[in-house]
């Protein structure tokens, strides 16, 4: 276990070292991150002028959601995120055979061979957002809420990287997916909306099917007393092991189908 | 002589869709998941009792069915375009006698060449619908959406080409599709923001994009010509800054030839 979070740390200092050689498109993207939390404030603002709230999510609890989506999505491109892309021309070249030769977990190596710091300011920006609206808002949080808090957040963290393993698991049939990016991004986006918003089926499909609903806004709802069903905690974390060891399995199962000559 | 290689460029661009069949579908479907938040945001707002809106409970989804279909044909190669630069392959078209922008723009709309007509049929038929009769504002409506595809895509053109300065220039792409994305009328109409900011928003290339389409076939009749216009003045000023840019980018170009 060391000598993977060895690895893990050696990847994500080369990384940095990457992202800072394009120094211009680092501090753009500082810039981008601002830029996008004040656009989304003004959409909650605008919204909330013309209804009352969000199904029953009013700003301060938006803006908790808002905080805990900046976090969630800049952790996840500095661990597994960046799995999706680039994958298909990892298949395509032929350099998936070079880590079948190393005595490492294959589906590690596939996972984390870079980081992305794109989205690293939404770090500590999303913890900025939670932290002054806790404070402004006066929001009173119980170390139960916290607590379920993390347990939720590192099971969504769980379901969204098990998604995305079966996701690139594609590739080794189309070996072609580029196009799945813009779409996993699409389906990313629904988990900064209160999942109230969906209805019927679609409530069930987001739920149970594509849990985006359980990714961030239950550990949010838990926070800001929410909540919908307490049995999410359980169905999160039910979910979350029992899609990582199916997108597991099926990663290694769809890896026989991989060719490579080598050269 | 140059038509048609362009035609041939277009051409191979559909074969490479027909090859990648699975990323095609793929492209075709993910506009569907704007639609379906923005139905699923907007059916919780009560726009009858709004004043000074131009749209109602009604009129809502039929604003963001048009908003979808012009999603369809917004295409953008920023990224290959910059990885062409940023690993030297440029210089192969330097020597050829073709257009940069054309060569990709064709390339662009061979791949995409289905979901184009798709969008076409789509309004035809959505405007059936919607009014029962076909009128000139469908006319319109193709014309305007042709207009949008030319600002996205130069947009992006731009962005790609901006490589030869900075080898990373994805970022100020993601910077403009934050400001299209809540300024361009794509999940909110601008006429809703209201005020000052609606009347600036008007006078922005984003609108341009989501907008001034929609309200081809949905807006009044005094106000197309104004936003026609301000859509033409700003393809006619993404193509020159584009060409500039490409030129001055081209003097800064270096290689060795091996």
């Amino acid at each position: 276990m060391r000598k993977y979070f060895l690895i893990y740390f050696k990847t994500l200092k080369m990384s940095l070292g990457n992202a800072l050689e394009y120094r211009v498109n680092f501090y753009v993207w500082a810039f981008v991150n601002v830029v996008y939390f004040l656009a989304v404030l003004v959409f909650y603002k605008f919204f909330l002028g013309i209804a009352d709230n969000i199904t029953g999510w009013e700003l301060q609890d938006l803006l908790i959601l808002y905080g805990t989506y900046s976090i969630f999505f800049s952790i996840a491109g500095l661990t597994f995120l960046p799995m999706i892309y680039g994958f298909s021309d990892f298949v395509k070249n032929g350099k998936l055979q070079n880590c079948m030769h190393k005595p490492l977990d294959l589906l590690f190596q596939s996972s984390f061979r870079w980081m992305d710091f794109d989205d690293v300011y939404s770090l500590p920006l999303g913890l900025i957002i939670i932290i002054v609206t806790i404070i402004n808002y006066d929001i009173k949080i119980s170390v139960a809420a916290v607590l379920l808090y993390i347990f939720t957040f590192l099971c969504g963290l769980l379901i969204l990287y098990s998604m995305v393993i079966l996701v690139t698991s594609l590739a080794f049939f189309y070996t072609d997916i580029s196009a799945v990016n813009p779409l996993v991004w699409e389906v990313i986006e629904l988990s900064k909306y209160p999942s109230g918003i969906f209805k019927g089926i679609w409530k069930f499909v987001l739920t149970f099917i594509i849990p985006v609903g359980l990714m961030t806004v239950l550990p949010a709802s838990l926070v800001v007393g929410l909540v919908e069903n307490w049995w999410y905690v359980i169905i999160s974390f039910v979910i979350a092991v029992i899609l990582y060891v199916v997108s597991r399995t099926v990663f290694y199962r769809t890896v026989r189908r991989y060719e490579g000559v080598g050269i | 002589m140059s038509r048609k290689v362009y035609l041939k460029i277009l051409h191979l661009g559909f074969r490479t869709m027909s090859e990648y069949r699975f990323n095609f579908w793929v492209h075709f479907f993910t506009p569907f998941f704007s639609l379906f938040v923005s139905l699923n945001i907007w059916r919780l707002v009560d726009l009858d009792s709004s004043s000074g809106s131009l749209f109602t409970n009604e009129t809502i989804v039929p604003y963001f069915i048009w908003a979808f279909i012009t999603q369809l044909i917004l295409v953008n190669q920023h990224w290959e375009i910059a990885t062409n630069i940023r690993e030297g392959d440029i210089v192969n078209f330097v020597m050829k006698p073709i257009s940069h922008f054309g060569r990709y723009h064709a390339q662009s709309v061979g791949f995409n060449l289905l979901r184009f007509l798709f969008a076409i049929a789509a309004a035809i038929v959505m405007y059936r619908i919607q009014f029962g009769v076909f009128g000139f504002r469908i006319l319109l409506f193709v014309f305007s959406m042709i207009l949008a595809h030319v600002i996205e895509f130069t947009v992006g053109y731009i962005v790609g080409v901006l490589a030869f300065w900075i080898k990373l220039s994805y970022g100020f792409y993601n910077m403009y599709m934050i400001f299209r994305y809540f300024f361009s009328g794509l999940v909110v109409p601008i006429s809703l923001y209201g005020g000052l900011l609606a009347k600036v928003l008007m006078y922005l290339p984003f609108q341009a994009v989501f907008n001034t389409p929609i309200m081809m076939v949905m807006g009044k009749s005094s106000d197309l010509l104004f936003l026609l216009l301000i859509q033409i003045f700003w393809v006619s000023v993404l193509s020159v800054l584009s060409r500039l840019i490409y030129k001055r980018g081209l003097k800064k170009l270096e290689a060795v030839g091996i």
